[in-house]
């Protein structure tokens, strides 16, 4: 009667084992199509036209391209709460990506001081953290031609500071800024161009501390472009102030003189438009950036 | 991309503007570090309460955690503790007095503390008991044959040590652009940002870092002999 009674056990979960060993692959089956089928809802949402057409290209691998971007940049290129690298910039990368099959990104991050060197030293392909057209920079290196946002440079203050309207009012003050950024060019450019000199603060963004070093009056003011200031002061203690320095174009950075660099920014152009077009630039801007600087 | 040799000589020049910055905060983060570090190594050698546990918890705290985490700590803390409650104790002070290169030093110091704590620690175990005896023999106090007898001695077998230290130093300085302070590294990213010749400006960083090293070095091999004169017989004193 007991080895009876033990055997039917037996039975009786191999029964059960077997049961859900044959159901399990169903139900994963299921599982992964409703979640691929959201996925591709979004996604053909977006790629209309440019994605869905070459599919049977695949057969060629493609080619492999690394792309720089950092993780300091709240919104833009950073870490989220689970450790993974997301924003405006890196959620862009990843939408033309999609959409090219002939190439196939890597993202790869470094300190933002360190990309334009990496750049060159063919570390990374191309460049993505939101890079700002200038002279400085074209004449080093290779620009696509399609920006995927623009910036408008204004200079910060803490916000009951009114003193300061313009960057002749900042002169034998304290301005902060990150080396080997678009806005120490303007204050650099301004120096060269001007007897008495502001005093230029450097750092390396390392420790967020913009607003703090405003606040507590260590130095006077920085520079950034409109929207990223919202980002770094959530709790509203800065203001921008006076008119907009500069204007620029964002574009991604690639190595100049390169025929490789110039026929992936090409491609890059081509896919940007159409995500322009089909609204998704635009969505991607107002989702991490709180409105649409695109335009 | 194609180097270009005339704008390393600039870099260069540039750099030296930084030299100081990053002497400065080499020898007082070394000089501190060494008075820490000789004080909590007695302390602990000598296992005395609390402060010898207290001062073991230090070491390895400091130890078990990177320097920038020392210096953000530091930059970020000071001023919760200074413009909180000592300033609410109505003392006249204020974060914002403190230089920023000021976080530096003391962040520096803290983590150069840790670690020349045991560089020392070594050295006076390097010393035979029997001279601390001997002192002890001859009616000093303990803390005269630490001073006169042990310490002398357990300097001089720690410079090889000591020397490796203030190196380290010396590189792990440029963790101080964290805070604005413009070392030599932070200098050569300025300067290449007039022209985007970052591997240039990062060379001459290079080669000023190694000669400075080459000085301290020699300095070292210098005092080292001239510590451990001592040994070969050649004081009688």
């Amino acid at each position: 009667m007991k080895k009876i009674g033990c055997l039917s056990v037996l039975a009786g979960l191999l029964a059960v084992t077997t049961a859900c060993g044959g159901e399990e692959p169903a139900e994963t089956d299921a599982g992964t199509q409703t979640g691929t089928g959201s996925e591709t809802s979004t996604e053909s949402k977006a790629g209309s036209g440019a994605a869905s057409g070459s599919e049977n290209d695949r057969a060629s691998a493609p080619e492999q391209i690394i792309v720089g971007t950092g993780t300091q940049f709240p919104k833009v290129a950073f870490l989220d709460e689970d450790g993974t690298l997301t924003g405006f910039d890196v959620e862009l990368v990843r939408e033309i990506d999609e959409r090219l099959d002939e190439y196939e990104f890597e993202l790869r991050t470094f300190e933002f001081t360190n990309l334009l060197l990496s750049l060159e030293t063919e570390k990374i392909d191309f460049a993505a953290h939101q890079f700002e057209k200038n002279e400085e920079r074209q004449a080093k290196y290779l620009f696509n031609k399609e920006p995927y946002a623009h910036w408008k440079n204004f200079i910060i203050v803490d916000q009951n500071n009114d003193s300061i309207q313009t960057l002749d009012d900042l002169q034998g003050k304290k301005v902060l800024t990150s080396a080997t950024s678009a806005q120490a060019q303007i204050l650099e450019n301004y120096n060269a161009e001007h007897d008495a000199k502001i005093d230029i603060v450097y750092n390396n963004g390392g420790a967020n501390d913009t607003v703090s070093q405003i606040t507590t009056g260590r130095v006077d003011a920085t520079l950034a472009a409109d929207f990223t200031l919202p980002l770094i002061d959530p709790n509203g203690k800065l203001k921008t102030t006076g008119e907009a320095l500069s204007s620029a174009d964002i574009l991604f950075l690639f190595r100049k003189d390169d025929p490789a660099s110039q026929k992936l920014a090409d491609a890059i152009d081509e896919a940007l438009v159409a995500i322009k077009e089909d609204g998704t630039l635009s969505e991607l801007s107002t989702t991490w950036l709180g409105d649409d600087f695109t335009k | 991309m194609n180097l270009d040799p005339g704008f390393i000589w600039t870099a260069l020049r540039s750099l030296l503007q930084a030299v100081p910055t990053t002497l400065a905060i080499t020898a007082v983060s070394s000089l501190c570090g060494l008075l820490l570090g000789t004080v909590t190594a007695l302390l602990r050698i000598y296992r005395v309460p609390l402060l010898g546990q207290a001062s073991s918890a230090y070491v390895t705290f400091i130890r078990g955690t990177p320097m920038l985490t020392h210096l953000l700590l530091i930059y970020f803390g000071l001023p919760l503790l200074i413009d909180g409650p000592l300033a609410g104790a109505g003392l006249p002070v204020r974060s914002a007095m403190i230089p920023m290169i000021g976080f530096a030093y003391i962040a520096f110091s803290i983590t150069a503390g840790a670690y020349l704590s045991e560089v020392v620690r070594a050295g006076i175990q390097a010393v035979d008991r029997g001279q601390m005896e001997a002192g002890l023999a001859v009616g000093m106090t303990t803390g005269q044959a630490l001073r006169r007898i042990v310490l002398p001695q357990a300097m001089a077998a720690s410079v090889p040590n000591l020397s490796n230290s203030v190196i380290g130093m010396l590189h792990a300085s440029s963790l101080a652009f964290t805070v604005s302070v413009v070392d030599i590294n932070a200098q050569a990213q300025i300067v290449a940002s007039t022209n985007w010749r970052y591997f240039e400006a990062y060379l001459a960083a290079a080669i000023l870092y190694w000669g400075m090293t080459l000085a301290l070095e020699r300095l070292a091999a210098l005092v080292e002999r001239r510590i451990s004169l001592y040994n070969r017989g050649g004081v009688s004193s």
